[in-house]
């Protein structure tokens, strides 16, 4: 179906049969840590879906900016409900650096990640959405606010050089979307 | 040929006549009047309303006013969709106008992308034409095009000017003689009663053997519950821009003259009404 040898470093790119395959990998790797990354299909197709994985964690949601001077550091496993990995850092696989500290009383929010396969750019592509516990989504101010400042700066230079809001392809809910926004023409 | 330049003409100046009303439950401080609009087929809710917005602020106190969405029994309406779309796939066989509610609360965060300005409509637009490119050219024809040529693209849309448009987009549709037609076609199948919000997969629009494949062909690879099943009464209409083109349609010609602004086709699979 997709045959792209001939793309200019084509390295970059997967077809669709490629990218399962290493889901496949990814994802038993993910096992093999107890990472939480799990396969969804759509529709019951075997065919069709794309790698899921959900996260609690204690975040800010008033809107204030983080502030590690507050909170004390806890063990990552501290902030789990039962079933789910706590990931802080809200995310952020980077080591280095202490854990993201979370502070007691915090309320707890619940990210989500999708990665899915774009036909079109033939690449993975990264939808994340997160909600308090009632169902609230946060705005991408608050989901910025929750992203530790020493990261903050790194993905704002790039190369994802934003965060928007998208309808996810498969679920047709507002996401928020990595985008890599790519040449600027003149 | 002639014929075909008049069909991008209609196809821009597509209009669907809109009734807009007040959600009942918004608080006013007298009663709101409905207010009528046609509207473009080829562009977005959130583009062309803000005369509708302006009109029931009217009878409103700015503190009870909040984004403004739109409903129609019950669905919230997608503004990233176009216009044309939504009406087709939600309304297109009940009688007209299309009647719309608005609403000032209770934004439905969990169905609706937000719109806090018009950049975010064009950013979308834009979006929308490199990921067609993406798939007709590989992206070199809007790679090439400077920022200025960009920005003609959505002025043209936003301004509904045909011919700034299509001095613009007709690079957009053009393929080496040779190959017969885009590397892909740029589309989406749309069912109201699916789940999933539309199909959107690889498609090529001729054959290894240079055979251009139809409408038909496109539809029995990606959504062959559409089409009857031999001698069973056809139970789907698919729609286009309010109209249901033959099956024999080569699907390289859809993609150049049906295609929306955002340079893809977008079909809507609806029932085949029962009365």
């Amino acid at each position: 179906m997709s045959d792209d040898t001939d793309l200019p470093g084509s390295s970059c790119y997967l077809d669709e049969r490629t990218f399962r395959l290493s889901c496949g990998l990814f994802l038993e790797h993910s096992h093999s840590l107890n990472d939480g990354w799990a396969w969804k299909e759509v529709n019951g197709s075997e065919a069709e879906g794309y790698m899921k994985k959900t996260v609690m964690v204690s975040c800010q949601v008033s809107g204030m900016p983080y502030q590690s001077s507050q909170s004390k550091p806890v063990e990552a496993s501290d902030a789990l409900m039962e079933d789910e990995q706590g990931f802080p850092n809200c995310g952020m696989e980077e080591a280095g650096g202490e854990q993201t500290a979370v502070a007691e009383g915090q309320p707890v929010v619940r990210y989500e990640y999708h990665v899915l396969y774009s036909c079109s750019y033939q690449i993975p592509v990264l939808y994340f959405r997160a909600s308090t516990l009632e169902g609230r989504s946060l705005s991408l101010d608050e989901v910025w606010n929750n992203v530790h400042p020493n990261y903050q700066q790194r993905l704002r230079q790039g190369p994802w050089d934003t965060i928007t809001q998208q309808e996810h392809p498969l679920l047709g809910q507002p996401f928020s979307c990595c985008t890599r926004v790519g040449r600027r023409s003149s | 040929m002639a014929d075909d330049k008049d069909v991008l003409r209609d196809v821009w100046f597509g209009r669907i006549p809109t009734c807009f009303m007040l959600y009942q439950d918004e608080v006013t401080e007298r009663e709101a009047e409905p207010f009528y609009l046609l509207l473009p087929r080829v562009s977005y809710l959130t583009l062309v309303t803000d005369k509708v917005k302006k009109h029931f602020l009217k009878v409103m106190k700015q503190e009870d006013v909040e984004e403004m969405w739109f409903e129609y029994e019950g669905t919230p309406l997608k503004w990233h969709y176009p216009i044309g779309v939504l009406f087709d796939l939600h309304a297109s066989n009940t009688a007209l106008p299309w009647s719309v509610t608005v609403h000032f609360k209770s934004f439905p965060e969990r169905d609706l992308l937000h719109c806090p300005s018009n950049s975010v409509i064009e950013a979308h637009f834009m979006s929308g034409i490199k990921e067609a490119d993406a798939l007709k050219h590989k992206g070199q024809v809007i790679n090439d095009m400077q920022k200025k040529d960009h920005k003609q693209l959505w002025m043209g849309l936003q301004n509904d000017k045909f011919d700034q448009f299509w001095a613009m987009n007709r690079k957009l549709m053009e393929y080496p003689t040779e190959e017969g037609g885009f590397r892909y076609i740029p589309f989406r199948i749309y069912q109201a009663m699916s789940e999933r919000p539309f199909i959107q997969k690889l498609f090529r629009p001729v054959s290894p053997e240079g055979q251009p494949y139809t409408l038909g062909d496109l539809l029995k690879e990606m959504c062959p519950s559409a089409l009857p099943q031999d001698d069973e009464p056809k139970r789907y209409q698919v729609v286009i821009h309010g109209i249901e083109p033959m099956l024999e349609t080569p699907v390289q010609w859809l993609s150049e003259h049906l295609s929306h602004p955002d340079n893809f086709l977008h079909i809507s699979i609806i029932p085949v009404p029962s009365d």
